[in-house]
């Protein structure tokens, strides 16, 4: 039996903690960074938004729906991202994955491929998820590749369904079935 | 001249606001094979969900009853949900607690009426419906008033021991106009 289900070759996923919270919340207050993970309308944060113990932060680290989990590098224990698997659906077996590997060091270098693929195998495998979805900006182009090489498929676009700077554009979901996953995982 | 009764009215139908009384004919729903896979979406339970009945009236999520002209018969709820104000759009929606009302023409006359409120008074951008693929009365009824398909979530739903699909369609302000002008 795997006792290695959230380690990578370079990262490790753990729990979110209320010590990450600072961490996150400078994080947030990049607000070309909020604009990659929050289809809605971004705005200056401050942690204490974030302890709120009533807050969207608290709900969704509490919900039964939401597995969020914080990414640490192995060599230096370094908090780079968080990624999530959120609005579990129990009974079709459902959820939506999410990443922000939010350290701008850490981009550009793998690890956004290394976290995702941990996280799947833990939707696939742990959770018995029969379905992974994700929604992602049309103008986030890193992150449409990064998604395509995982086995995503474009399966929707909402168009006009995000406005940036007085434009429109589209949010994308895209999804992947355990039997595709197992298919590509399988070969590697 | 601004639009009066005409905002929320048709040829045979108005939109008005939800009361508790309500509750009986969508309960009554429930039992007709016809209808059923119009009114759940998620987890089918027994009893219809008190928040449909709700008077909601807000920024954020506006619900409306569906009555007769002719004799004030309630037919149907209808609302605009998750409305995401700065980028203008919200999520249709729709449900008949009479079956001849999706074959009639009266789902099209309903949207065309929710969608000259959303477009002429919410003045929203976009207007989306989420509609799990055994639910081919509004399926048919969108496509047919001439909305767009966007997509097709695979899998994503899941009834009587059968997976199905989520279909995505989408109306934007600038393809109503046209369709209206």
């Amino acid at each position: 039996m795997k006792t290695d289900l959230f380690e990578g070759e370079r990262v490790r996923l753990t729990a979110f903690t209320d010590d990450d919270v600072p961490q996150f919340a400078m994080w947030l207050s990049d607000l070309g960074l909020q604009r990659l993970v929050n289809p809605g309308l971004v705005a200056p944060l401050n942690v204490q938004d974030l302890l709120d113990p009533n807050g969207w932060l608290a709900a969704d680290r509490t919900s039964e729906e939401n597995t969020l989990l914080a990414v640490r590098t192995k060599t230096s224990n370094s908090f780079i991202g968080i990624t999530a698997l959120v609005t579990l659906d129990a009974i079709a077996r459902t959820a939506e994955i999410g990443i922000n590997i939010a350290d701008a060091d850490y981009r550009g270098q793998g690890y956004g491929t290394e976290v995702m693929t941990l996280a799947m195998r833990y939707g696939f495998s742990q959770l018995n998820l029969n379905r992974i979805e994700l929604h992602v900006f049309s103008y986030n182009e890193p992150g449409i590749r990064l998604y395509y090489r995982l086995g995503f498929q474009l399966e929707a676009t909402e168009r006009e369904a995000l406005y940036r700077d007085g434009v429109y554009y589209d949010l994308l979901y895209m999804g992947i079935l355990k039997n595709e996953w197992e298919a590509t995982h399988a070969a590697r | 001249m601004l639009l009066g009764k005409e905002l929320t009215q048709g040829v045979s139908i108005r939109l008005t606001g939800t009361t508790a009384a309500d509750a009986a004919s969508f309960q009554a729903a429930l039992a007709d094979s016809v209808l059923l896979p119009t009114l759940v979406s998620r987890y089918r339970s027994p009893q219809v969900p008190q928040e449909w009945y709700s008077q909601h009236i807000s920024p954020l999520e506006m619900r409306f009853a569906i009555r007769r002209l002719e004799d004030d018969t309630l037919v149907g709820l209808c609302g605009l949900g998750s409305v995401q104000w700065q980028a203008r759009h919200a999520s249709l929606l729709l449900a008949f607690c009479q079956r001849e009302c999706w074959m009639d023409g009266t789902a099209g006359e309903v949207l065309a009426v929710l969608e000259r409120y959303a477009f002429m008074e919410a003045n929203l951008n976009r207007l989306a419906v989420y509609v799990p693929d055994f639910n081919a009365l509004l399926a048919d009824a969108l496509q047919g008033a001439g909305w767009q398909a966007e997509g097709r979530l695979r899998q994503a739903v899941y009834r009587d021991n059968a997976l199905g699909d989520m279909l995505i369609f989408g109306r934007l302000q600038r393809e109503w106009s046209a369709g209206t002008n």
